[in-house]
């Protein structure tokens, strides 16, 4: 589940581990509705994507404050192989239904019809927002190649 | 372009949660779920609020309307609401039961095998199956187990308890209910806008019940005078349901 956040929230690590601790609060005080579900972990996905789009929502209204100390940046993974610094940012440049939409299609393999359910949308939708966040990973990554290691 | 390996990296490895982990999401739901049912709560109560509020304002003023006709002020007599005093009963004594006293204008609307209806003389409402602004008297259905909870009170030589139950708007104006559990509710104030129920237990064990309805103005006093002065025949039926 946090590894779906990570790749939800495009590599932040932080807000990945509030999504998972939100959702799970959800899930307790939903328990029963969980429990009856036909498909637990499409509802607890779904559950995910919904705390991202609230999690969205909140920072949305957020205000800018100036500070006398910068702020904690998001972790990345200082080890983690130059192409997922690329792959990380290409994400983040996606909106947050069509990233959980390849999210959900390439990494859980999910079919189209299982990802409609878990975003609760068309399968068109899904198959074109799948498709324009393809085009836009693999552009991205060509146009910026990662880094190559030093020596 | 392996997609699936680029996630799979990007995603970091697989960690397992540790015990305190598990606890710490334990103890985030546990409060939630705490919270939610604190709101749930206070929600249900600002609407038994509202209801409430509601209640008194329809009861103040369309319901009363019974109690008030021009007739009875005519008369020189107070409309029932305004400090309703008891005077004996001297019209003809129903099936089953005797009658004492009465608020006074007041008269039996309707008398039938199992139940008992004292009204406002020239009352709009001649409905006998409504009990608003009315009081409605009978015994307790033989298919109630219903134990009363309430006030204890004495009413004449024998036992009673007065029970109080929700506000007329939100039961609707149907007689009282023989067998419901009414809501739990100290009563304080015996003028309250609130319907109450008198039950009296009859030698035979059978309760008598007396309903007097939100806004009639009558104080605990009354209410047990009146209680007091309604006598069970053996010939009174109980009803069913």
């Amino acid at each position: 589940m946090l590894r779906t956040a990570t790749l939800l929230t495009a590599g932040d690590h932080h807000l990945a581990e509030d999504l998972v601790q939100s959702t799970l609060t959800k899930l307790y005080v939903a328990w029963p509705s969980f429990q009856r579900a036909d498909n637990p972990q499409g509802y607890m996905r779904r559950a995910l994507v919904n705390a991202l789009s609230d999690e969205r929502r909140r920072l949305w209204r957020r205000r800018e404050r100036p500070t006398a100390e910068l702020p904690e940046l998001p972790r990345t993974d200082q080890h983690s192989e130059p192409m997922a610094d690329g792959l990380r940012t290409a994400l983040r440049e996606l909106a947050p239904k069509m990233r959980a939409a390849v999210v959900f299609r390439y990494f859980h393999d999910l079919t189209v019809t299982e990802t409609a359910e878990v975003l609760g949308c068309s399968e068109g939708t899904v198959k074109s927002q799948t498709s324009r966040a393809l085009v836009h990973l693999r552009t991205a990554l060509e146009i910026r190649p990662a880094a190559p290691a030093l020596p | 372009m392996d997609m699936h390996r680029h996630f799979d990296t990007l995603a970091g490895p697989e960690v397992t949660p540790t015990m305190d982990d598990i606890n710490a999401d334990l103890d985030r739901g546990r409060r939630a779920l705490r919270k939610r049912r604190v709101m749930q709560t206070l929600a249900g109560s600002a609407f038994a609020a509202a209801a409430l509020v509601a209640g008194i304002v329809i009861a103040t003023t369309n319901v009363p309307a019974p109690a008030a006709p021009t007739a009875a002020q005519s008369q020189g007599q107070r409309p029932a609401g305004v400090g309703t005093r008891l005077v004996a009963y001297t019209g003809s004594q129903p099936k089953g039961y005797t009658i004492d006293k009465v608020p006074d204008g007041f008269e039996i609307q309707a008398d039938n095998t199992s139940e008992l209806i004292l009204a406002p003389k020239d009352a709009l409402d001649k409905n006998p199956q409504s009990f608003v602004g009315k009081i409605g008297i009978m015994l307790q259905s033989t298919d109630s187990h219903y134990v009363p909870q309430g006030k204890k009170v004495k009413v004449g030589d024998l036992e009673g308890v007065l029970v109080p139950q929700a506000p007329a708007s939100s039961t609707a104006a149907t007689p009282p209910a023989r067998d419901a559990t009414p809501p739990a509710r100290d009563v304080t104030d015996p003028t309250t806008l609130w319907t109450q129920t008198l039950w009296v237990k009859q030698p035979n064990g059978v309760y008598l019940l007396v309903q007097f309805w939100e806004g009639l103005a009558l104080s605990e006093s009354d209410m047990l005078d009146i209680g007091a002065g309604i006598h069970v025949h053996k010939d009174a039926v109980q009803g069913g349901g």
